[in-house]
């Protein structure tokens, strides 16, 4: 449905996005994920028509949107803090959109009530939009956005501002709402939890550049580069110095002592080669590769413990380690590209 | 040892409560002089008005009719000056807000330079710009050999509301301006992604947004246009009775005392209503967002055509009268009386050197150099007595009690109050001692006297308690913690307000109109004569000494803009 084509933009004389391509197909949610600054804000500007790209291109079902003014793209954007237009109650909030298509007031009062009850805000259509508290304003933001029946949506950081349990909880309903109406949407973050709970796809923003992109599951098996591993928080990446090559097999020299792992395509001989070892993969048992250190702190993480050693590596237990005491672990390392 | 401790603890904390009753019972005092003062000078003016305006004596049909025709017009022309200041006033607030360009702060600080200057000297330069003698005119008669001043500005309507939309569009500037910086600009965005074009995000979500603040410019605006009166009687002439000129009219020319309290009475009234409303709608509106708007250079062709014309109109506005006085004065533009068939036209300082030359043979003379001593003199005193009132008062101010929170607006009193009426008020109240010269400074004093409190208070206030304790663990005595800790910071607002005290004295001209007697003329009272008498040299003259009194007022506004504290507004 939505197509971009090589959009490039800078910001005061930096460039802000290279040559970003990608597309949206029908029903699909794409969650563009990046460390703020990295650009995505602008990103969804541009595709919202709020401000206009340097070069490159955007489509809508092959229509080219270079001259559609932002108001007659019918898109959906909920901002950051939401924008609510502090003069208006909840309903005159929500109805905003439906006023400017024109519609008659009667079928303005139905679908108001019909997104009101779709977000859960019965009850609160005459209230001032500044009496409420962060998740309502939250959700009569999303009910502004879905009340025109945008044909796309797009969301910027929006549950950025709440608290945690708040945000886990709105996340699973827009989940819901997104799912249940069928509209594609782009959701723009820099928490990757969220990404990875409501995203199809997962399009990864750094230096202005797409790094990688796919489903959360492949992303998260496998990380494309040694920033996406770190980005993601993944696991321990190791830095290590390619020693020896059999086949697949390669050995290479760590701090923790010389490593037998998977390799990958690059690196050659002698050169740097960045490790990853996912918190999941180490064990008590024998054999393997070995991490040997003592513990330096521990952490109380609900149901498990998290164990960090001297140097910075962690990993969990089900058990509590004493601060000081020696460790000798079995860990599986996998090569990053 | 822990017990210990905490019992030295609390007992500093009851010392320190003891020594804040202590405090304010030595600071309270402070404030009996000041108030003594106001409400011999002030609240008895006040109420001897109203007894004299509410009498049964006062209220014919014939004094209400003319009362309400009277009050009926003055509404009418501060509506009209309203909406010619918004008219120019909400654009200019949205160049400044929105747009960076070179030159912006100075034509912003130009645009507020009328605010501060006296209403003669404003008058001066609408009638050297447009008046019958004025460069207008007199370029117009030269080029097409016309007999008569072919544009006809003073006297009108017109000029009393260009000089009111000179005067007050720096409100309109200052307070839409900063709620449209306030702005955030992704409620207009939000509007336009939802399906509003340009026009319609402005008029459903900017307009609304702004609204609080246009009407609290306008309604602070439409106060200062309603007792409006200099500008009205210079440049609009009596026939233009606004309450203001009416109770001047009244009370001096036709001594109907009773008629001109009743119009001060109703004059209060519509004030007094008018601020409670001013100040509950700028409550109203104080929204600040978390993501102001930075101004920008203009980007697109119609944003630059609007900058650069908008700036070139504001500066001819601003500029052109400022400008046409100092340049008239010292201008030779028209033959003297008695030799009409030839003359040079060029640059002279004869309109100053007669200033200081004693001429005989004119009825309504008025020597000039006289008026300058006068008004230097009445100024003075001002400084001396508004600095020796306010000091204390503002010091009494600076901690909160509820003593001071019940009579701080009450100090604040005589900004609410006309000029005229207090004249009026103490020509009622003090009528026997109307001889003598020293009511004038004591009226000026009354009307300083609040922006002198304003100028100190939030200065004395910025001194922190504990560095004036630091200096005296560090041994100083009090003399030397004063002179170290507190001097510095006050001496730069003790100048400050006494410039300001100096200036409102200088221009003052509702009250000393009503008030001075012939002999002892100050110089707006001079320019005035000048004004209304026939004749180039006259013309001349008033031309002269109102680029003077411009000339030191301009400084003074200088000099109150550099010495200003962050933060300290008046």
């Amino acid at each position: 449905m939505l197509e971009l084509t090589n959009i490039h933009k800078t910001y005061e004389g930096q460039p802000l996005l290279r040559g970003i391509s990608f597309s949206v197909a029908a029903g699909e949610t794409v969650c563009l994920l990046g460390a703020s600054g990295s650009g995505k804000s602008t990103l969804l500007r541009i595709i919202a028509g709020l401000e206009a790209a340097e070069s490159g291109r955007a489509f809508w079902g092959g229509e080219d949107l270079s001259g559609v003014a932002a108001h007659r793209r019918n898109f959906g954007l909920m901002f950051q803090d939401y924008a609510l237009f502090p003069h208006l109650s909840v309903a005159e909030n929500v109805a905003f959109g439906l006023k400017m298509q024109n519609l008659a007031a009667d079928e303005i009062r139905q679908r108001v009530a019909a997104v009101v009850e779709l977000v859960n805000l019965q009850g609160f259509e005459h209230r001032r939009v500044t009496e409420l508290s962060g998740g309502e304003q939250q959700r009569v933001a999303l009910a502004r956005a879905l009340a025109p029946r945008p044909r796309l949506l797009m969301f910027d950081e929006p549950l950025g501002a709440l608290d945690r349990a708040l945000r886990d909880r709105l996340l699973g309903e827009l989940r819901g709402i997104l799912h249940r109406t069928r509209v594609p949407a782009i959701y723009v973050t820099h928490d990757q939890e969220e990404a990875f709970t409501i995203a199809d796809r997962i399009i990864l923003l750094h230096g202005g550049d797409i790094v990688q992109q796919g489903a959360p599951g492949e992303v998260y098996a496998h990380p494309g580069s040694e920033w996406v591993a770190k980005f993601l928080g993944l696991g321990n990446v190791v830095d290590g110095k390619k020693l020896t090559e059999d086949g697949s097999r390669w050995t290479v020299e760590t701090e923790f002592g010389v490593w037998e792992v998977a390799g990958s395509t690059g690196a050659g001989h002698g050169e740097s080669a960045a490790l990853l070892v996912r918190p999941g993969s180490v064990s008590a048992g024998e054999g393997g590769n070995r991490v040997r250190g003592r513990v330096a702190d521990v952490i109380f993480e609900k149901d498990r413990f998290k164990i960090v050693l001297e140097g910075g590596f962690y990993f969990y237990a089900a058990q509590s380690l004493k601060v000081g005491e020696p460790v000798d672990l079995r860990v599986e390392a996998e090569c990053l590209p | 040892m822990n017990q210990r401790v905490n019992e030295s603890a609390s007992q500093r904390i009851s010392e320190s409560a003891n020594r804040s009753i202590a405090d304010s019972l030595i600071r309270t005092p402070l404030l009996i002089p000041t108030l003594a003062f106001l409400g011999i000078f002030f609240f008895l003016p006040l109420v001897r008005i109203l007894a004299f305006g509410l009498d049964t004596s006062a209220l014919t049909t014939g004094n209400l009719d003319l009362a309400s025709r009277t009050l009926l017009f003055t509404t009418y022309q501060s509506l009209l000056s309203v909406l010619l200041t918004l008219v120019l006033g909400l654009p200019a607030a949205w160049l400044f807000a929105r747009y960076d360009f070179p030159g912006k702060s100075l034509l912003r600080a130009l645009t507020a330079v009328p605010f501060m200057l006296p209403t003669v000297v404003v008058a001066a330069g609408f009638n050297a710009l447009l008046g019958p003698r004025g460069w207008l005119n007199l370029g117009l008669m030269g080029l097409f050999g016309l007999q008569s001043p072919p544009v006809e500005f003073v006297g009108t309507l017109g000029a009393i509301l260009a000089a009111h939309v000179f005067y007050n569009t720096t409100i309109v500037i200052r307070i839409v301006g900063s709620a449209l910086s306030q702005l955030d600009p992704r409620l207009p965005e939000a509007a336009r992604v939802l399906g509003a074009d340009g026009r319609r995000a402005f008029r459903h979500v900017t307009l609304p947004l702004l609204r609080p603040s246009v009407l609290a410019a306008g309604l602070l605006v439409f106060l200062f246009d309603f007792t409006s009166f200099g500008v009205i009687l210079l440049l609009g002439g009596p026939q233009f009775a606004t309450l203001e000129v009416e109770i001047y009219v009244q009370a001096l020319s036709l001594l109907d005392l009773p008629l001109a309290a009743l119009l001060s009475a109703i004059q209060l009234a519509c004030t007094l209503a008018f601020s409670v409303l001013y100040t509950r709608l700028s409550r109203a509106q104080s929204q600040t967002s978390p993501h102001p708007q930075p101004a920008r250079r203009p980007q697109t062709a119609r944003q630059r055509i609007f900058v650069v014309t908008f700036a070139l109109l504001l500066i001819a506005f601003f500029v052109l009268p400022l400008l046409a006085l100092p340049l008239r004065s010292v201008t030779q533009l028209e033959a003297a009386r008695g030799d009409r068939t030839q003359f040079q036209s060029g640059l002279t300082l004869d309109f100053y050197r007669e200033l200081f030359v004693n001429r005989r043979g004119s009825v309504f003379y008025v020597p000039p150099a006289d008026a300058f001593r006068n008004s230097l003199l009445y100024a003075g005193t001002t400084v001396l007595l508004s600095l020796s009132l306010g000091f204390p008062a503002a010091q009494a101010l600076t901690r909160q009690t509820r003593l001071t929170r019940l009579l701080d607006p009450l100090l604040m009193l005589p900004l609410g109050a006309s000029a005229v009426m207090l004249g009026l008020g103490f020509i009622l109240a003090f009528n026997r001692m109307l001889a003598q010269p020293w009511l004038v400074p004591i009226a000026h004093t009354t009307i300083a006297l609040p922006f002198v409190v304003r100028a100190l208070q939030p200065a004395l206030a910025s001194i922190p308690e504990r560095l004036r304790q630091a200096a005296a663990s560090l041994g100083a005595s009090p003399l030397r913690v004063w002179l170290t800790v507190d001097w510095p910071i006050i001496w730069r607002a003790a100048l400050s307000a006494a410039t300001f005290a100096f200036t409102v004295s200088m221009g003052e001209f509702g009250a000393t109109t009503l008030l001075t007697r012939p002999e002892y003329p100050t110089i707006p009272v001079a320019i005035y004569r000048f004004l209304s008498q026939p004749g180039g040299l006259n013309y001349g003259q008033a031309m002269a000494m109102a680029t003077l009194l411009m000339a030191v007022t301009t400084l003074a506004i200088l000099l109150i803009e550099r010495l200003r504290l962050p933060g300290g507004e008046f």
